[in-house]
């Protein structure tokens, strides 16, 4: 469970939140802020 | 005013969109969904998903509430049978807001019957359901059970619902829970419209208090 932890805990990390891993406007849909394209295509493919 | 978004999960073996990553307009649902979302300038998020796999569905779900709360977003967990129970999940880890629709229960029991699938029912994409996917489940729900940690949950049911007792899911529920119940409808849930001025108030009013 190591992995969701340290997503539940990123937060609390120094400096996180002040980065802006969006490029481009939010989609309303489909390709979500920060997914790259191969996770996208993980995500649709399974 | 905060900027809102909502991570909305399919159910057991359906789809959120198409092949081609458009929206399955063709589930009213979605289409309600995304027409509220549009029209009160909320991110819908709402990616497919493989419950064949449900560590890495909480880990991407984690990953992508953590990329909203970086832009400042407030984010609320929503779903569909299976997407319900993700989604308590997915609020009992975060302390987001859930709305649950016509939630499964306890997966580990209710998926079995499903074992032998071969397609996704949406897409029509080769899918092989197992019984060891059913019971990677049961720590899930063991954890949800077993947690005295008060959990924002909204409930929306479909009285009808011929999939899972929705009468059982009330008295599961009733004291835990803000519940609105439908008289008819079916599992896939058939009153969105219906509960929209619901999912407005949770997205504008209880996500305020997180």
């Amino acid at each position: 469970m190591k992995a969701i932890d340290d997503l539940l805990n990123y937060h609390a990390k120094e400096g996180a939140g002040q980065s802006d891993p969006f490029a481009a406007d939010q989609p309303v849909f489909g390709q979500p802020p920060g997914l790259t394209d191969v996770k996208l295509l993980r995500v649709l493919t399974t | 005013m905060t900027k809102k978004a909502i991570i909305y999960l399919h159910g057991f073996n359906s789809a959120s969109l198409d092949v081609h990553g458009e929206l399955l307009v063709s589930k009213d649902k979605l289409q309600v969904m995304h027409d509220f979302c549009t029209q009160h300038d909320i991110v819908f998020f709402t990616p497919n998903v493989d419950y064949r796999d449900f560590k890495t569905i909480v880990e991407d779900m984690l990953f992508e509430w953590n990329q909203f709360l970086d832009r400042g977003y407030d984010v609320v967990f929503m779903g569909s049978s299976m997407g319900g129970f993700s989604s308590e999940y997915l609020a009992l880890k975060t302390g987001c807001c859930a709305i649950m629709i016509n939630p499964a229960l306890s997966p580990s029991s209710l998926l079995p019957q499903f074992v032998g699938v071969e397609a996704n029912y949406e897409t029509g994409q080769p899918y092989q359901w197992q019984q060891s996917h059913c019971e990677q489940y049961i720590p899930y729900e063991q954890e949800l059970a077993a947690s005295e940690q008060s959990i924002k949950r909204t409930l929306l049911l479909d009285m009808a619902d011929e999939l899972i007792d929705a009468q059982m899911t009330l008295e599961k529920y009733r004291d835990r829970a803000r519940v609105e119940t439908f008289q008819g409808g079916s599992h896939s849930f058939e009153h969105m419209r219906e509960a929209l001025s619901m999912v407005e108030q949770v997205v504008f009013l209880e996500s305020l208090t997180e």
